[in-house]
């Protein structure tokens, strides 16, 4: 389906459609291979130490727990943040940020735990809960031991946590220079309504993590990460909801949000950043010092050899014999996965997508094949479970190969895949309130009438640093001035030929137009609003959005955090009108 | 992958991720990096994981790079070449942070700006390039690396790629990192000195995270601030 039709398209854009053949015989294009080989990384030759998969509970994480507005002290100060009373806050959140021990699997060494970032002892943290009309406020204190004292020694105790992609204030957007170092404390008011007050501009899977200047990769590995889920009338979190409009999408216990995330250990289990230092290890033998295994570590990417879901590695799920919505993240830090539900490892089963970065689509796809997923990237699928016999073994299967050093895709598919969880179906019938809609969120009206500028943003790779534009991340240039109320056209081409980025840019939603000069086709999944664009090398995507609401800094980047860290980034702002650039 | 592919043959469906599981890094062996063997080669030090390299400082000593300028430190560390300044003003950048960062300069951190035009940059004339540039006389060394190979390793550890100090570059970073924590990053040599100057503190130890909480941001709207972020003070 989709997928496959985009890879053939981004090899053949690359003009280095190089064919191999695969395991299956199937010719498939190579998406980027140019970059000069030779980097291997460290699991090579010092691999996370093995484990039985599929032996470890899925982690479901809890939801956050309001606490009344009086625990906040000092309280929320409305002359802090845009529009406050307008979106009063009626939920109230503390959040702390701390070093954990966390187990990633009941086998040795990791039983014992990895030290990592959390949020309130877990990771990924809790899951927000949220409706729309209903705005919020966090407090996120840190906790994380000063530098020198964490048992982390490779990430920043330092957090600017941004929600993605959530239309809020720039001043509680995560701007990556608004930190809150040890000791400190930021206040983020979440307003809680769709852009322009536009019911199509709702919005469901959302998701937090740290964005700090120059350390975002290796906060968000070492943990920072966690859901926040928006819901309404129509997403209304009921599958039994009596309300007409009610979409009654499976929910609760039946609503799974599922986080993805490669990481690597060493032999004690402990987490090793194989890229800028990295935690000592055991091993010793590679005789490297004691402390990374590899010098090769590489501003590509970073590729972890354990393949995690809500930070458990292989979990299992119990699941009963229903309908669930599950929603996919990829939590990065750079690989791509292609993925599907398959009972034999290999061949998809039928299942139904419901939304695209986290916004619901005008209508479920209901799909037989793989879907591409690159870091940031989500989507909300519903597998109907009852259609399987008890004791039926279903895998989340990844099929794509990813680079060694994390640039990319290698645009070969594996042979076997990569099984990254197993559901396993229990129990008799069960009776199911849930449904699939026939019709959910249509997209918002496209108007070229309202557009003010269109603006060429250019990726490359200079000399070890990645840019756009020609230029690296400042956060004190303003790189475009947007006008409030208006609406552009950007066209975002990778002029690269190794790398594909997931470049993603905040605070509202845009339209893709054109990719590679075709226009999206209407009912395909990339025909709806998007927050990440898979730009592929040489791959030219053309988009439509707004910008409302609000005024300030937010950023545009490339959600291979390695890249963003490197420092492929904007910042652009929204200005009164007449006061753009 | 090919070996991994044969390795795995004939193992299927639920089997497929144990062995996987157990297979990965018993195989690609192979693949090991041409280009990357001399790094390969070269010794690592410490939790930066630094190679090591003979430098002759702007006095004309000769050093070691890492054992005597680089460990145990906090450093702020940058390549320049004096042609280039003209079109490139790194080493006045960093002036500005050095004065930004007040007593904490020389003191907590110390600047290390390596020459990539080894040849014509010689010690007498950093010497004099610094003292035009107005350089402290602590704090900061101008050094160029004696050897092409060591300098390589270097080049490539610290940008983790294949890369070449550039003389004509008009874009780079500045590499700061925390030696014995092993926290390293680096940031764009153009941003604000005010921004490099608070970048570089987070690196630096202190602050304590267990007393009363303090209030980082957002500051009030009508508050006076940097322009680039939305902290307090
Ligand atoms: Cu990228």
């Amino acid at each position: 389906m989709v997928s496959r039709r985009d890879t053939l398209k981004l090899g053949a854009a690359a003009g280095a459609a190089l064919l191999t053949k695969s395991a299956a015989g199937q010719m498939i294009p190579q998406s980027g291979l140019v970059f000069p080989d030779g980097y291997t990384p460290s699991w090579v030759d010092n691999p996370s130490p093995p484990v039985r998969p599929f032996t470890t509970p899925l982690f479901r994480m809890p939801n956050a727990k309001p606490v009344p507005r009086s625990a906040l002290n000092p309280p929320p100060d409305p002359a802090r943040h845009q529009r406050f009373h307008e979106f009063e806050p009626k939920k109230f959140y503390i959040q702390t940020l701390q070093e954990i021990l966390w187990a990633y699997h009941v086998d040795p060494p990791y039983n014992r735990g990895s030290w990592s970032y959390g949020f309130d002892g877990i990771t990924p943290g809790q899951t927000f809960i949220t409706n729309y009309g209903e705005p919020l406020f966090v407090r996120r204190l840190n906790r994380l031991p000063p530098v020198g004292m964490g048992k982390v020694a490779w990430a920043l105790p330092s957090f600017s946590i941004h929600t993605h992609n959530g239309h809020q204030a720039s001043e509680s957007d995560g701007f990556p220079a608004d930190f809150a170092d040890p000791g400190e404390y930021w206040d983020h008011h979440y307003p809680s309504f769709p852009a322009g007050f536009d019911p199509t501009e709702v919005m469901s899977t959302l998701w937090y993590h740290d964005h700090r200047l120059d350390f975002t990769a290796t906060n968000v590995y070492a943990g920072f990460s966690g859901f926040f889920l928006a819901f309404d009338d129509r997403d209304s979190n009921n599958e039994n909801d009596r309300n007409p409009q009610a979409f009654r999408l499976p929910s609760g216990k039946y609503d799974v949000p599922l986080i993805l995330h490669d990481v690597q250990f060493d032999q004690d289990g402990q987490v090793v950043w194989d890229f800028v230092g990295s935690h000592p290890t055991t091993s010793g033998e590679a005789g490297h010092g004691g402390y990374g295994p590899n010098p090769f570590y590489t501003v590509n990417g970073m590729i972890g050899d354990r393949f995690t879901v809500n930070r458990i590695i292989q979990p299992y799920f119990k699941v009963e014999r229903r309908k669930y919505r599950l929603r996919l993240l990829n939590g990065g830090p750079s690989r791509f996965y292609s993925l599907a539900f398959t009972k034999d490892g290999k061949t998809p089963e039928t299942v139904y997508i419901i939304s695209n970065d986290g916004n619901l689509l005008p209508h479920p796809i209901e799909t037989k094949d793989y879907f591409d997923i690159w870091p940031a990237n989500r989507y909300d699928i519903i597998v109907d479970f009852s259609k399987y016999r008890e004791g039926d073994q279903i895998y989340l299967t990844n099929r794509l190969e990813e680079r060694d050093d994390g640039a990319g895709a290698t645009g070969r598919y594996l042979d076997p895949t990569n099984l990254l969880m197993r559901f396993d179906v229990v129990g008799g019938r069960v009776e199911d309130p849930s449904r699939i809609p026939d019709r959910m969120i249509e997209r918002p009206k496209i108007d070229l009438s309202e557009v003010k500028r269109e603006r060429l943003f250019v990726f490359d790779y200079t000399n070890g640093l990645f840019t756009i534009n020609g230029r690296l991340m400042d956060p004190n240039r303003i790189d475009a001035a947007i006008e409030q109320g208006t609406a552009e056209i950007w066209t975002l081409r990778n002029d690269g030929d190794a790398w594909g980025h997931p470049i993603h840019t905040h605070f509202e939603e845009f339209q893709i137009i054109e990719v590679n000069g075709k226009p999206v086709p209407p009912g395909s999944m990339k025909w709806g609003r998007k927050d990440v664009v898979q730009l592929g090398p040489g791959d030219e995507v053309k988009f439509f959005g707004r910008w409302r609401d609000f005024f300030g800094k937010y950023v545009m980047h490339c959600h291979n955090v390695v890249h963003e860290d490197h420092a492929m980034m904007i910042r652009w702002d929204i200005v009164e009108p007449g006061t753009g650039f | 992958m090919n070996d991994r592919r044969k390795f795995l043959k004939g193992v299927s469906g639920a089997a497929a991720g144990l062995a996987a599981t157990a297979a990965v890094g018993a195989v690609q062996q192979g693949s090991t990096a041409k280009k990357g063997a001399k790094l390969t080669r070269a010794k690592l030090y410490g939790r930066a994981q630094l190679p090591e390299a003979m430098v002759e400082t702007m006095d004309g000593k000769r050093l070691h790079l890492y054992a005597d300028l680089i460990r145990g430190k906090a450093v702020v560390l940058n390549y320049m070449a004096i042609d280039n300044e003209a079109r490139f003003p790194i080493t006045a950048k960093l002036v500005e942070i050095a004065k930004k960062l007040g007593p904490r300069f020389g003191k907590d951190v110390q600047f290390i700006s390596i020459t990539s035009d080894a040849v014509r940059d010689t010690p007498a004339r950093l010497r004099a390039f610094a003292r035009k540039m107005g350089v402290p006389d602590h704090g900061w060394q101008f050094v160029r690396v004696l050897s092409e190979e060591e300098g390589a390793v270097l080049a490539m550890r610290l940008y983790r790629h294949h890369r070449k100090p550039d003389p004509h570059t008009r874009l780079d970073a500045m590499h700061y990192g925390n030696e014995p924590v092993g926290l390293w990053g680096l940031f764009p040599s153009s941003i604000a000195a005010d921004d490099a100057v608070l970048r570089i503190r987070s690196i630096l130890p202190g602050g304590r995270s267990d007393g009363e909480m303090r209030r980082a941001g957002p500051r009030k709207l009508d508050e006076a601030g940097l322009p680039f972020n939305h902290r307090v003070g």
